[in-house]
């Protein structure tokens, strides 16, 4: 009787069970199905505004097309034109050029704002906003403003090179060398995005325990090895995320450039953003142009890919 | 329960918003609205008026900072709700019309009001869809005050320039602006030499096209780009030429730090000279001994129907309105520039006379070409500005540039 009771009970507990499991399953689908209709809007966007014209620059790659008329497919023609093409060519070494001018530039002035902002006792709140406001500004304003410093007949620095007798040497006509214009232009954007390096770099120093300064010092380590042992590796996190951003921000520079030189003088300062607008809306070759995005494209997701390795092994190392 | 008050929900809210665009598309019925798209201002006072006469009512989207491109190749793909097209001529208006943007007006009557130049660029394989509301001509523009001081005439050959030249940088002067920033400027240089030779050879730009011919066959612009390349080695050009942008530029030739400004009739709505008399003359490109070179002349303010705009008839009325002489004289008049309408002599400028004189006889500049020759071509004559290029280089681009444009559809003449 005794083992009969138990062989129901144990057969009700497993039904229990199996309606438990059953009705978990079903909730579980239910959860999913609403999971999957609220992320479905959020989906059409992305696939619509993202993905989609990604992969239909994929296709208007392989075509020759003016923005306009109907595209004719001419296979790999406009990628082994690239192959050949001293423009892009040129153009792709000023960009990473400016890429490395600019993330040594920004990662270097960021770290070093955030270091003296960070040992500062008063108006830090003050000196962080004016350090941090150049990044909120239009780069249209930016460029504006820099123009005017630049400009080799109006130009603060043109005024103040020939006060001094230097009016025909490089500093009065900037944007007007063909080495110059190049630095003329990367000073601007370190200048833009330095305050938004620090901020980056000023959450990092914050989250460093004092603790661990404070075990330094009683270990004999201040100053400079202070900062090798204890700052800069546990600032390792911080560092990743800022190369991370200088160097997707800088592989598509583009604003600052065509504003400030259009390219010029005589192709100086060309990135491969400036060629692929002028590329499609000067010379109205559009196909010619996706081409040239989708080399960019891949050549962004390629260097972020190999930094993403590069920084997430040193991460794991210093931690 | 919970998934049917769902279902009722969703619907309910579908049919509000469903509702709610059915509202504002049908929101202004009643009055008809046309949209214009271009660059161009329209004075306000023709926009009333016109609603006043015809009840349509004109909303003008103007884009005059040079974004136009990118807006009309964006709106025209689209197909956005715009009515009027009013764009440059030459290259993109060719690409648009052969892709069946416009509305054909060849049987128009309203193009009976408008001279050949305003229409010819608008005749596109034959048809008309489009015509040109102004025209220009392109020359020196000069300061006469310092011609005067230094005992100058006004060239009749490039010898005499150069001369002239010479002596204005003796004084102290930059004798040309230059403004390699903005490089559309720079096809000034040569412009009336491709205008010339394209009138004395009226097959050169379909054979350019067609590989037939080349660009190094064209005595007059190669010579032209060797002339500038001498103006680059004495040293004529401007302090600054290669890094100036177009509006410094002629902010410099206004305050007189520059004796002679290349340029197109369009400039004279926002030249303002800072007292001295200003003088226009023909770039003589030619020999001592030949006849002196006459100004080209172009006609690029493009108007044009939009071939899915669903109010074509009031966008004909609206265009109609604009080709008549007392309108185009309005519009004229407050753009500064000379009009092709018949009839129209407006009275634009103080400096007008020199480049009215030049009208007459100007050569056209040809409209037919290639989209990276006219777009990227000027920029070449940066490039030597700049000690990177030479002459001979210059041609062997600019012909690269036309190579690849023959390798596009772009529209040639038949």
């Amino acid at each position: 009787m005794l083992e009969v009771n138990a062989r129901q009970t144990r057969a009700a507990e497993s039904t229990v069970v199996a309606g438990n499991g059953a009705g978990l399953m079903r909730r579980r689908r239910r959860f999913e199905f609403g999971f999957l209709l609220l992320a479905v809007p959020a989906l059409v966007v992305y696939l619509g505004f993202l993905i989609g014209p990604v992969i239909g620059g994929f296709y208007f790659s392989l075509t020759q097309w003016d923005g306009i008329n109907a595209p004719s497919w001419i296979g790999l023609d406009n990628f082994v034109r690239l192959v050949g093409d001293a423009q892009f060519w040129s153009a792709l070494a000023h960009t990473l050029v400016f890429t490395a001018i600019i993330l040594v530039g920004q990662v270097g002035s960021g770290l070093g704002l955030a270091l003296l902002l960070n040992r500062a006792s008063r108006a830090v709140p003050f000196m962080r906003g004016v350090f941090f406001a150049p990044a909120l500004m239009s780069t249209a304003v930016i460029a504006l403003v820099w123009g005017f410093i630049y400009s080799p007949t109006v130009g603060i620095l043109h005024g103040l090179t020939e006060s001094v007798g230097l009016g025909d040497s490089v500093f009065g006509n900037v944007l007007g060398g063909q080495q110059s214009a190049l630095l003329g232009v990367s000073i601007v954007v370190i200048w833009q995005f330095a305050g938004y390096m620090m901020i980056i770099f000023l959450a990092g120093l914050k989250s460093i325990p004092r603790e661990i300064y404070e075990a330094a010092s009683l270990d004999g380590a201040a100053g400079s090895k202070q900062f090798r042992s204890v700052t800069w590796p546990l600032l390792a996190p911080s560092t990743s995320i800022a190369v991370l951003i200088s160097l997707a921000g800088n592989l598509k520079l583009f604003d600052q450039v065509y504003l400030m030189t259009g390219g010029g003088p005589a192709g100086a300062t060309e990135t491969v953003g400036t060629l692929i607008y002028r590329t499609a809306f000067i010379n109205s070759d559009y196909g010619y142009s996706v081409a040239q995005s989708v080399v960019l494209t891949l050549l962004i997701t390629m260097v972020v890919l190999i930094q993403r390795r590069f920084t997430t092994r040193r991460d794991r190392e210093a931690t | 329960m919970r998934r049917r008050r769902l279902l009722v929900a969703a619907t309910t809210a579908m049919l509000l918003v469903a509702g709610l665009t059915a509202c504002s598309s049908s929101g202004s019925s009643g009055a008809t609205t046309i949209k214009v798209l271009g660059y161009q201002p329209i004075p306000q006072k023709i926009l009333d008026d016109f609603k006043t006469k015809s009840g349509i009512t004109v909303k003008a989207d103007i884009h005059n900072g040079g974004d136009i491109t990118q807006v009309l190749q964006s709106r025209v793909a689209a197909r956005s709700d715009v009515d009027v097209l009013n764009l440059t001529g030459g290259a993109q208006f060719n690409k648009y019309a052969t892709a069946g943007t416009f509305v054909d007006l060849t049987d128009n009557k309203l193009l009976k009001n408008v001279k050949e130049i305003g229409v010819r660029p608008g005749i596109v394989k034959g048809k008309s869809y489009g015509f040109s509301m102004t025209s220009y001509v392109t020359g020196v523009f000069y300061n006469k005050d310092i011609f005067q001081k230094l005992g100058l005439s006004v060239p009749a050959n490039w010898d005499e320039l150069m001369a002239d030249a010479a002596k204005i940088k003796a004084s102290g002067t930059a004798p040309f602006v230059f403004t390699a920033a903005d490089g559309w400027t720079n096809q000034y240089f040569y412009h009336n030499a491709i205008a010339i030779w394209a009138q004395k050879h009226p097959d050169f730009i379909k054979k350019v096209s067609t590989g037939d011919e080349s660009w190094k066959q064209n005595k007059l612009f190669t010579s032209q780009v060797q002339k500038f390349q001498d103006i680059v080695k004495s040293g004529y050009l401007i302090p600054g030429a290669q890094s100036m942008k177009g509006e410094d530029g002629q902010a410099q030739f206004a305050a007189g730090k520059a004796a002679m400004y290349l340029m197109g009739t369009w400039t004279l709505s926002s030249l303002k000279p800072s007292g001295f008399q200003l003088g226009m003359f023909p770039l003589p490109i030619n020999d001592p001994g030949q006849p002196t070179a006459v100004a080209s002349s172009l006609s690029d303010n493009m108007y044009a129907i939009a071939s899915w705009s669903k109010k074509k008839e009031a966008a004909e009325k609206f265009l109609a309105y604009m080709a008549t002489e007392k309108v185009a004289t309005e519009y004229s008049n407050a753009n500064k520039v000379a009009s092709t309408i018949k009839g129209v002599t407006a009275t634009f400028s103080p400096y007008q006379a020199d480049s009215d004189k030049m009208t007459a006889d100007a050569a056209p500049y040809p409209t037919r070409l290639g989209p990276s020759v006219d777009g990227s071509g000027p920029n070449l004559l940066g490039d030597m500005v700049a000690g990177v290029s030479d002459a001979e280089k210059v041609i062997a681009d600019f012909q690269a540039l036309q190579d690849q444009d023959n390798k596009t559809n772009y529209y040639t003449p038949n």
